[in-house]
């Protein structure tokens, strides 16, 4: 204002014991409206009418919401160079619950024309940012929050990188106060990074060059996904930018039954340095924990990896090429996907027969599972166990077993052992809903209970015996209520969305390395490549499901990898999440990828 | 001293130092400590004592789970019956574990009480150790005299790798023999005791004590035998003993398992095939209709007729 004599301050009866000074040396060129925001917008476009830059600074809502139509009429329509300073802006005033989230001011800002919107994310952003409003000659709007948070250093420009990772491909772009939270979420993950728009409208379309060298593209605001999130989703359609992945991290559109601190509000929409964090982890494979159910490119590759290895193993197989029995698993990719995604180096994984998913999960590699099926030293284990008994103890595969139940006592004295070291791993259990037959699965159950040990005992629910199914063989058997037995904890997983599955083992293991207890896990699977089976004693057929050897209705001949059209298969699930053609190309990628691995 | 006390006392002294060390089983700690086998057990801060459950299968598992995990174990069984619960796990566990690991670290020891005193019923007089060893080619040791407990105990109780140590249950209140070795092979599977021209005795099973009880008495006739204790099922050399026997040109061989496959028939087969033999006097055990009942579990000798069908003036 002692440079620019046109600066005319006007405010909303707010900013006390901040603006005193102002009106003390600029008396003719301040003035507090009342509680009158709608008033103030006409009397800031009034003032510009007489040749002022008017500056209007009130709670965040009431100038931007309260006061649209003004805004909208008074200052757009006409182009006035008029600066909105919003204070109070995200979930800042959080305890005055939703009336008082201001959440959804740039989706509405957004819309109109001529106005320039701004959210800084630094004390240098904001002068920066200040004194390119007072060169406009358009209406702008500066969406500022309480944050003190400092960059100690002069900055280039109001869109700007703050952390460069070249090794990433994950992009977070964000604004505003969640710029220090991004910051701090690279502290405790540092694989992505951090782009500061803090100018949202008009975007500048040099983003485009930085875009183009990442796949995943993480917005990251403390408003509606209608704010940058939307912009970028525009920005990336109208560019035709292809491949990339768009994730919004931000406040949900509901305003809830519930408030609290502006802190409580950011970790119950994932908006905490740790929640951004673990989501970025999981976008990179890493493990992690609580964040929304989104399906990255690398859980959807590590997916469709699994599939089509399988599928090449079963092209072989058709054609009798191996000597040993292999159990495949067309359809429990997802699930041995979010086994994996869970574990740390010092969990231990203990399977059964049909374990080939979890090895190929664990491996990411092809070749030495199919170098050991052929019996040839290249393979896993030096090509000596077979399939049913493939382990990989690098990879956390401690034991295998083809005897139904045996797995589960081993596993007993595995957890026991990771208790007596003082080690930190959790023991994970995969066995069929037949091993539950076996007297073994209530023994170490017991045993897991009484000797305080953590594991995960995940029972795949095929309904299916080898020919059998359960309700053919045996009365059906209620494992909520016999965990409930032994006070053990029971969850039920189905669907197949690996993101949820990720999401609710991680927490089961957390709960079970934290309250040193086993969980029981059920999670519904259905072992796909079912045939119609005809015998002198069935001559008009009967259904079969796939238990062993080749599965001969299926084949490696499509573009996509999908079995069935329903959430049975994995694949329809990731499908359904990000469209076929997205399937197809990475089947494609993936296919020319393991047909060279295995050459 | 007596056989149980002695097997105690070197079992509290193996026990006693390791770190991360689990000794395991039903009531160890508790009662009786198994007639006394596990009687004041005492271990290092980092090792624990589980009074596990009733849980034989599980707990052959349990063991096999923590060698895997680096870490030892014992898991000490009331009676060897209980063990054909955990027969899955001495052959397909113990086999996928052998076929994967080359070198272990750390090791698993099963140690019985075989039930052979007697009027124990149909279900609690199982005997036959030997048939445990063999069906995955198992090492397991028998204990019959002072010098093997010793010898098995400290060396072989915690030692990596798994095997199985059976006890007597007939000889626990009996003094335990104490006779020093005076050969025994590179594994301890087969150890001599005595040497002696005119008889060679070998001992399967548990009936070590009954060919002592047979030199002592030669020996009132002056008749001097060389006596073997054979200890485990592990594949032997048998050249030892058929020196003695072209020496001897008489062999006693006793065995006292109730199996229908005694290890003794691979020696047996092995005399008759490399050397000539001028009496071969076999000792099992007669099975009478009655086996099945509460009996007593003694083989009876007659050590008269033997004496007499040595045909030594």
């Amino acid at each position: 204002m002692r440079k620019d004599e046109k600066i005319f301050f006007l405010m909303g009866d707010t900013g006390y014991n901040l603006v005193e000074p102002l009106f003390e040396e600029f008396p003719d060129r301040t003035l507090n409206v009342g509680v009158a925001e709608q008033n103030m917008i006409g009397i800031a476009a009034g003032l510009c009418n007489m040749g002022f830059k008017p500056v209007c600074y009130a709670i965040s809502q009431f100038l931007t919401q309260r006061s649209y139509e003004q805004v909208r009429n008074d200052l757009c329509f006409h182009d006035y160079p008029v600066t909105l300073v919003g204070t109070s802006t995200g979930l800042d005033n959080g305890p005055l619950w939703a009336t008082h989230y201001v959440v959804d001011d740039i989706g509405c800002l957004k819309t109109l024309p001529n106005i320039h919107i701004y959210s800084p994310s630094s004390t240098e952003s904001m002068e920066k940012i200040f004194n390119e409003t007072m060169n406009l000659s358009h209406p702008s709007y500066i969406r500022i929050t309480k944050s003190s948070f400092s960059e100690s250093k002069t900055i280039e420009g109001v869109n700007r990188f703050i952390l460069e990772n070249e090794n990433s491909d994950t992009l977070v772009i964000s604004h505003g106060r969640m710029i220090k939270n991004s910051l701090d979420a690279a502290r405790i993950f540092p694989g992505f990074s951090i782009f500061a728009m803090d100018r949202i409208k008009p975007v500048d379309d040099s983003i485009a060059d930085i875009i183009k060298n990442y796949t995943n593209l993480v917005i990251i605001e403390d408003n509606f996904k209608s704010g940058l999130y939307s912009t970028i989703c525009q920005f990336v359609a109208e560019k035709k930018i292809n491949g990339k992945y768009l994730y919004s991290i931000s406040v949900d559109e509901d305003f809830g039954a519930i408030t609290g601190d502006t802190s409580f509000l950011h970790n119950k929409f994932g908006l905490s340095a740790d929640q951004i964090s673990n989501f970025i982890k999981k976008l990179t494979g890493d493990a992690s924990i609580g964040v929304p159910a989104v399906i990255g490119k690398n859980i959807v590759e590590k997916i469709l990896r699994i599939r089509l290895s399988q599928m090449l193993i079963n092209e072989d197989y058709k054609k009798s090429k191996f000597k040993i029995p292999i159990h495949l698993a067309f359809g429990h990719e997802s699930i041995a996907t979010a086994v994996s995604q869970i574990m740390n180096k010092n969990d231990k994984l203990v399977l059964s027969h049909r374990n080939v998913a979890y090895n190929l999960a664990r491996l990411g590699k092809l070749k030495p599972i199919l170098d050991a099926y052929y019996l040839k030293s290249s393979g896993l284990t030096d090509g000596k166990t077979g399939s049913m008994n493939l382990i990989n103890r690098e990879k956390g595969i401690f034991y295998t077993s083809s005897i139904l139940g045996n797995n589960f006592s081993v596993s007993t004295g595995i957890a026991m052992g990771e208790k007596i070291r003082s080690q930190e791993g959790i023991t994970i259990i995969l066995a069929g809903d037949g091993a539950i037959e076996e007297g073994s699965f209530h023994e170490s159950l017991l045993l897991l209970k009484s000797l305080e040990l953590s594991a995960l005992v995940i029972i795949e629910n095929n309904e299916w015996s080898m020919s059998t199914k359960i309700n053919e063989r045996r009365h059906s058997i209620n494992l909520e209520k016999f965990a409930e037995a032994s006070a053990i904890k029971y969850v039920k997983l189905s669907g197949n969305n690996p993101i949820q599955y990720i999401e609710k083992l991680d927490d089961l293991k957390q709960f079970s390395l934290k309250e040193k207890t086993p969980v029981l896990i059920e999670v519904m699977v259905a072992t796909l490549g079912s045939r119609i089976l005809k015998t002198p004693e069935l001559p008009d057929g009967q259904l079969i499901n796939y238990h062993a050897g080749p599965a001969p209705t299926i084949n490696l001949e499509k573009d996509n990898p999908k079995i069935i059209d329903d959430i049975s298969d994995p694949i329809f699930v990731l499908e359904k999440h990000v469209g076929t053609k997205t399937i197809e190309e990475i089947t494609k990628t993936l296919l020319k990828e393991l047909n060279s691995e295995i050459k | 001293m007596k056989y149980i006390e002695y097997v105690n006392e070197q079992i509290r002294n193996t026990v006693k130092d390791p770190e991360n060390l689990v000794l395991f089983g039903q009531n160890i700690n508790a009662g009786s400590r198994l007639g006394g086998l596990t009687k004041g057990l005492s271990v290092n801060p980092t090792s624990k004592i589980i009074n596990s459950t009733n849980s034989e299968n599980s707990l052959c598992g349990f063991g096999f789970g923590l060698m895997l995990n680096g870490v030892s174990s014992v898991f000490f069984m009331k009676q060897l019956d209980f063990l054909l619960l955990g027969l899955d796990h001495l052959v397909n566990t113990y086999n996928n574990i052998r076929s994967t690991i080359n070198d272990p670290k750390s090791s698993f020891t099963i140690m019985p009480i075989i039930m052979d005193n007697g009027y124990q019923g149909s279900q609690s007089s199982l005997n036959n150790f030997a048939d445990f060893c063999s069906i995955a080619r198992i090492p397991g040791y028998t204990i019959s005299t002072k010098a093997e407990a010793k010898k098995f105990i400290s060396t072989k109780l915690i030692s990596p790798g798994f095997r199985i140590i059976g006890v007597s249950a007939r000889l626990f209140k009996e003094e335990i023999i104490d006779a020093p070795i005076i050969y025994e092979n590179t594994d301890s599977s087969l150890i001599q005791y005595s040497n002696g021209m005119n008889v060679t005795i070998v001992c399967f099973n548990l009936s070590f004590p009954i060919g002592w009880n047979i030199l002592q008495n030669l020996k009132k006739d002056n008749i001097k035998s060389s006596i073997f204790n054979i200890t485990t099922l592990t594949p032997i050399n048998w050249e030892e003993i058929l020196e003695n026997v072209r020496e001897t040109k008489k062999i006693i061989i006793i065995d006292d398992s109730k199996s229908q496959n005694l290890a003794c028939e691979n020696l047996i087969s092995f005399l008759h095939d490399n050397c000539d033999i001028l009496k071969k006097i076999i000792l099992k055990r007669k099975i009478e209709n009655n086996w099945l009942y509460p009996i007593s579990d003694e083989m009876v000798v007659d050590y008269q007729k033997i004496k007499d069908s040595l045909h030594i003036v």
